[in-house]
């Protein structure tokens, strides 16, 4: 609070008391809402450890007599539901539709946050408006399309729209940020003779990190979790992802909640980590691009 | 069961009307999706009817379509000619196998007058909103409130909320059906105590169940499944609070320094500064919220499979069963339309509502 007015500052201690009542006051209340918030992964995680005798036995919130790990083994090694083959399609689906985003969402953000041409501010509505598009309105007639190029049952449909504009949201997101670059570099570099294509791969890509972590952050994420398109596209059981493996399973295995608790933390684990990993991008990025 | 016997057979009498449909007419659905392509078209470029183009400028043009060139041929290819394609299949009864029939107006003929869950599919789905859409930016906006003070440790707080709105959805759903579960929940363990005899829990049994002495079963009681998916979603809350975190960085000190010297207090500094500059931000979160909460699915497809009795059946829910698994394209064509005019409606009302309320600084770029 240094940069606030000598007035402010050279009242009566008696306020800053209660300021410091109150702070205390506040960090309470958001430790009890952390752990509010955290207790089904607290219940996800202790359930996962225990045998299914003992599951049936003891009070949900007690912490395991015998940490049965094997709980985990068997969901790693189920014939029935591959776990590798479905993390390995998992990983497949999100990397390669986070390249695809990240490349073009950059691009076309580009050329609406730099260039002036005919059709740009209509057409930039339009982009807009494609967010409030349901999904669900598209996906039968891409099913079509995807059935009569022989696509069904593969990866294709899943990857290869990103590489064609990345999303609505994300190229926004982009232009946004793009927009609070100064333009004096790519002004002067313009008047050097330089192409857009230089200005953008040389000049603008690389001042754009926070926000391309953002992007492709959330798109891994997006992508990682995504379950409604491979439920539709991905039929045949070597060729699901996790999030379907997982739903499989549980239609496979209803009651044995030890069983699905652990391919839940499995589940979860690679998004908590690369999101912990990435955060500081994250946060930044968002901040930066100024949503409003 | 009298009931449904009569419905099915309302539902069969007038599936059999429709036996011999008439091939779908292609010609006519091309022609007026291609006439309202070049509507769109016309709408773009308009502003620029007669003008002409510098060498200089038409350089820049040219540069600025190769970089467009991705999204616009996505736009035409994912997009506007699979939104067509389903215009002309909202009129039309197909499975997929064999050809297109023009079904006419059969198919919203359908849904308003034998459908048995459509108006039920639209009426859960529109509660869902309803509640969880203002309940979450509530939540996410007090969430960033407190985020957006200065406390020990506020980077790691903002970081632990906001992981549940990255879990998996399918193992999310699974992790609140041991919550909402009647004997060993988490939520009915704070509602009923312990021992299971506190007055809140057995006021709330008397109220909802039959036998007043039993715990609530929310997932299977017809009145608390719903309820409890919108609990549920406030669980996410934590991903609205990042935008909002970002709105509230984004509003100058001084503003609140003037107001605090003109005497202003807390309240009075949140009603008169922070609120009015967050409006938009309030905005972009309730249209993107709407947008996304009319699309609820996945909880519906792991948890309840849309009941019990349909108290679930979220409207995309209903159109998946009637696409993916009774194959008809057709029919859930249709019923995609009216979910996307719906979304269309409330949108524009909202952005005609939004000059009333929300601020917007002038723009100084």
């Amino acid at each position: 609070m240094q940069d606030q007015s000598t007035i402010w500052q050279n009242s009566a201690n008696k306020a800053q008391r209660t300021a410091s009542v109150l702070r205390w006051l506040l960090w309470v209340v958001l430790v009890a809402g952390v752990v509010l918030s955290l207790l089904p992964f607290y219940i996800m995680v202790v359930m996962s450890l225990k045998s299914a005798g003992e599951l049936a036995g003891s009070s949900v919130w007690a912490l395991p007599k015998e940490w049965a790990f094997s709980n985990y083994q068997e969901v790693l090694t189920n014939k029935n539901a591959p776990f590798f083959m479905f993390f390995r399609n998992s990983v497949i689906i999100s990397t390669f539709t986070t390249i695809g985003v990240m490349f073009s969402s950059s691009m076309v953000a580009y050329g609406f946050a730099r260039l002036k041409f005919p059709g740009r501010d209509r057409l930039f509505m339009i982009l807009l408006s494609t967010m409030m598009l349901p999904g669900i309105v598209t996906m039968i007639p891409q099913y079509a399309l995807w059935k009569y190029f022989g696509w069904i049952d593969t990866f294709k449909p899943l990857i290869v729209p990103a590489f064609f504009g990345g999303g609505a949201y994300n190229i926004f997101l982009l232009r946004q940020f793009l927009m609070g670059i100064p333009r004096d570099i790519d002004e002067a570099a313009l008047l050097d003779g330089a192409t857009h294509s230089v200005i953008f791969w040389r000049l603008l890509l690389p001042n754009m990190g926070p926000a391309m972590a953002t992007v492709g952050i959330f798109s891994f994420i997006y992508n990682w979790k995504e379950f409604m398109g491979p439920l539709i596209i991905l039929n045949s059981p070597e060729n699901q992802t996790l999030e379907l493996g997982l739903a499989t399973y549980r239609a496979a295995n209803q009651n044995q909640w030890e069983l699905l608790m652990a391919g839940s933390v499995l589940v979860m684990i690679p998004i908590i980590v690369l999101f912990l990993l990435g955060q500081r991008y994250f946060v930044k990025g968002i901040v930066m691009t100024g949503i409003k | 069961m009298k009931e449904n016997a009569v419905d099915a057979q309302t539902r069969l009498d007038f599936l059999r009307k429709e036996e011999s449909l008439p091939p779908f007419n292609w010609p006519l659905g091309i022609g007026i999706c291609s006439a309202l392509f070049a509507a769109i078209v016309f709408w773009i470029y308009r502003p620029h009817f007669g003008k002409k183009l510098t060498q200089l400028e038409r350089g820049e043009t040219r540069s600025a379509y190769s970089f467009l060139s991705p999204w616009i041929l996505g736009f035409l290819i994912f997009t506007l000619v699979p939104m067509m394609l389903s215009l002309m299949m909202a009129f039309s009864n197909w499975d997929m196998i064999l050809p297109a029939q023009s079904r006419g107006l059969g198919n919203f003929n359908e849904m308003v007058t034998i459908d048995p869950s459509f108006w039920k599919s639209l009426k859960v789905t529109t509660v869902y909103v309803i509640f969880s859409v203002p309940l979450g930016i509530a939540g996410s906006l007090g969430l960033a409130l407190l985020l957006n003070q200065k406390v020990r440790g506020v980077s790691l707080f903002r970081t632990l909320y906001y992981v549940p709105s990255i879990t998996s959805a399918v193992a999310a759903s699974l992790i609140w059906l041991r919550v909402f579960n009647a004997e060993t929940g988490m939520l009915n363990f704070f509602l009923y105590g312990p021992n299971g005899n506190w007055p809140i829990g057995r006021m709330l049994s008397s109220w909802i169940m039959t036998d007043p002495s039993k715990p609530v079963d929310w997932m299977a009681t017809e009145g608390t499944a719903l309820p409890a998916l919108i609990i549920m979603s406030l669980w996410g809350i934590g991903g609205g609070t990042v935008v909002f975190l970002a709105g509230l960085q984004g509003i100058p000190t001084y503003y609140y320094e003037a107001a605090t010297l003109d005497g202003a207090g807390i309240m009075k500094r949140f009603k008169a500064v922070t609120l009015p500059l967050l409006t938009p931000t309030i905005f972009f979160t309730l249209i993107t919220g709407m947008v996304g909460a009319f699309q609820a699915f996945t909880q519906a497809f792991v948890m309840t499979q849309g009941g019990p009795n349909d108290a679930t059946r979220f409207f995309v829910y209903h159109l998946f069963g009637n696409a993916f698994q009774s194959l008809r394209m057709g029919y859930a064509s249709a019923l995609g339309w009216v979910l996307f005019v719906i979304i269309m409606l409330i949108t524009a009302v909202q952005w005609w509502a939004q000059k009333k309320w929300v601020y917007y600084e002038a723009e100084t770029k």
